[in-house]
């Protein structure tokens, strides 16, 4: 018998849609920004390339922080129990064990896995990665977009060195993005053909997931 | 050669300009020209190519030149001086015990600091002794050029004789980095005479540039950012784009990451500057320039791959690890429902 439970708020629903919509279009954006392809747009035409692509970035950036804001703030309370850190950050006995357990299930050492509703350790840790690797993103960002205000140079000087390892930084984490997309994505749906009855590939629309006894 | 009144107003006016200041500051700044007592300077050399000096004695027009040392008294510089060897000398010597915490230093070139600092000597004296002995007792330091300000070309990877720039190792008065690879002449005399007639350093950023000349973005100040935003953009040295003057993006151009007044106020007096002749900036006025990678190339490389060949890499990397995973699994299942029946 399964039991149908409430996981995922709609804060943290929201969250993901926009991190993902808007890391999409910060990734294609930022690409185009860093290398403009397809050829000189022709003189005298409405043109623009360049700046429109950059406004995009910026507005849509605007979105991305928001999304990452509000992902800190789940952490510490206000959603559900499990998007809690200390649901599944290994910080505590419980989930250092289970951090161990899901990468030895991952590699296919064994068969038992703990049931959780939540995120695995191993998952949690890497969303909490992905957060921090989000923090460097937005402020070398910042940086990038306010060159001459004190503050975000400074800023820039102080965490990076220089304003060119800023630019550095701000793209070499941009794949860190398109990885751990790939490595998500493949782990989510592996998960979901292990044990469909889950329906975590749902839960993230529907917020809930069934808590099936296998 | 005396500095006729003419261009002794022309070379004031042009500071004051690049300084940003209205006009009603020529005045004020012609009578601190005129007044004040020509404060004594001591020029050092260090790890440098002498660009720095040269840039300053070779202007087109001799205006800035002349006016810098109608301005000053310039006590000691070995590449102009007329002394030598111990004569030389002792006029350093004398002009530092003359007026202790009262002259202006000039540093130009790294200061090396392996093996004890044997690396540059000048009169036996290592470059660390000298900066000990004359930098510390000056009253303002004004590190010239990108090799004092930051370490330059010297200080580049592996930095064999542990280059240090002149911040890095005065102790006391304050240090003014004009950097530059070389520096424009105008930014010295904009800042000797702010010195004179305010009798204080300028507003100085993070990195301690005056901000007059070192407070924007070359990039946001280009002549070719029309052609940025448009998306018109030189794909290859002497080709069409780049006939046509579009923006330098592509070949590499450092102006989106440099501050420096390059695009206003211009070089050698013919309104020339790198990007305007149709080459990148390679973004000298910012530290560790050499380490930044190519001038033609946006971004350094990883282990001898370009960014983005590094990328895509580690991700076909992780999609055949993925992809080796899942048949495993798979593999798994079948050969536990074999062995099953």
């Amino acid at each position: 018998m399964s039991k149908e439970q409430y996981v995922w708020s709609i804060p943290l629903r929201l969250f993901h849609l926009v991190f993902v919509v808007s890391i999409v279009i910060l990734t294609v954006t930022g690409f185009y920004i860093y290398s403009p392809g397809g050829g000189a747009v022709a003189e005298e035409t409405i043109g623009f390339d360049m700046g429109a692509t950059r406004s995009w970035h910026f507005i849509v950036a605007g979105a991305f922080v928001v999304s990452v804001l509000l992902r800190l703030v789940l952490f510490v309370g206000g959603g559900t129990k499990y998007e809690k850190f200390t649901d599944f950050a290994p910080v505590n006995n419980r989930n250092l064990k289970n951090l161990f357990s899901t990468i030895a299930y991952y590699l296919y050492l064994t068969d038992k896995h703990e049931r959780r509703l939540g995120h695995n350790a191993l998952a949690g840790s890497s969303y909490i990665g992905i957060v921090l690797v989000s923090l460097v993103q937005i402020l070398s960002g910042f940086c990038l977009l306010y060159p001459e205000s004190g503050l975000w140079q400074g800023t820039g000087l102080a965490l990076f060195g220089s304003i060119a390892t800023v630019r550095f930084v701000h793209h070499i984490f941009t794949w860190l993005f398109i990885l751990f997309a790939v490595i998500h994505v493949y782990i989510a749906v592996w998960n979901h053909v292990r044990t469909p009855a889950e329906g975590m590939l749902l839960s993230i629309f529907t917020g809930k997931k069934q808590d099936s006894e296998e | 050669m005396a500095l006729t009144r003419r261009e002794f107003l022309k070379g004031i006016s042009l500071t004051v300009a690049a300084l940003g200041l209205p006009a009603e500051f020529i005045p004020r700044m012609v009578q601190a020209a005129m007044a004040k007592k020509r404060p004594p300077v001591i020029w050092l050399h260090f790890q440098e190519c002498t660009g720095c000096t040269e840039t300053l004695l070779r202007a087109s027009h001799p205006d800035v030149a002349k006016l810098i040392f109608e301005l000053i008294s310039l006590d000691y510089h070995e590449t102009i001086m007329a002394a030598a060897g111990h004569q030389a000398e002792k006029s350093l010597h004398d002009s530092v015990q003359a007026n202790k915490g009262k002259y202006i230093c000039v540093v130009e070139g790294g200061i090396p600091t392996a093996d004890k600092g044997i690396h540059c000597k000048i009169a036996g004296k290592t470059g660390v002794q000298i900066i000990k002995e004359v930098a510390n007792n000056a009253a303002a330091v004004i590190a010239i050029g990108t090799c004092a300000a930051f370490g330059g070309v010297q200080a580049a990877k592996p930095n064999p004789t542990r280059v240090k720039s002149a911040g890095d190792l005065i102790k006391g008065p304050p240090v003014v980095n004009i950097p530059g690879c070389p520096p424009n002449p105008a930014n010295f005399l904009g800042f000797i005479l702010h010195y004179l007639t305010f009798g204080k350093l300028p507003a100085l950023d993070k990195l301690g540039r005056p901000k007059f000349a070192y407070g924007r973005l070359i990039h946001d100040h280009c002549e070719r950012r029309a052609h940025f935003d448009d998306g018109r953009y030189a794909e290859e040295f002497g080709g069409e784009g780049h006939k046509l003057g579009y923006c330098l993006y592509k070949l590499g151009c450092k102006g989106p990451q440099t501050y420096a007044n390059c695009p206003t106020a211009r070089f050698n007096d013919v309104g020339a500057w790198p990007v305007g002749i149709g080459h990148g900036c390679a973004g000298c006025t910012e530290p560790g320039f050499w380490d930044n990678g190519s001038f033609y190339e946006r971004l350094p490389e990883i282990a001898g791959l370009k960014v983005d060949e590094a990328g895509g890499k580690a991700t076909g990397a992780v999609a055949v690890a993925a992809g080796v995973h899942a048949v495993a699994g798979v593999g798994r299942k079948l050969a536990k429902a074999k062995g099953g029946k």
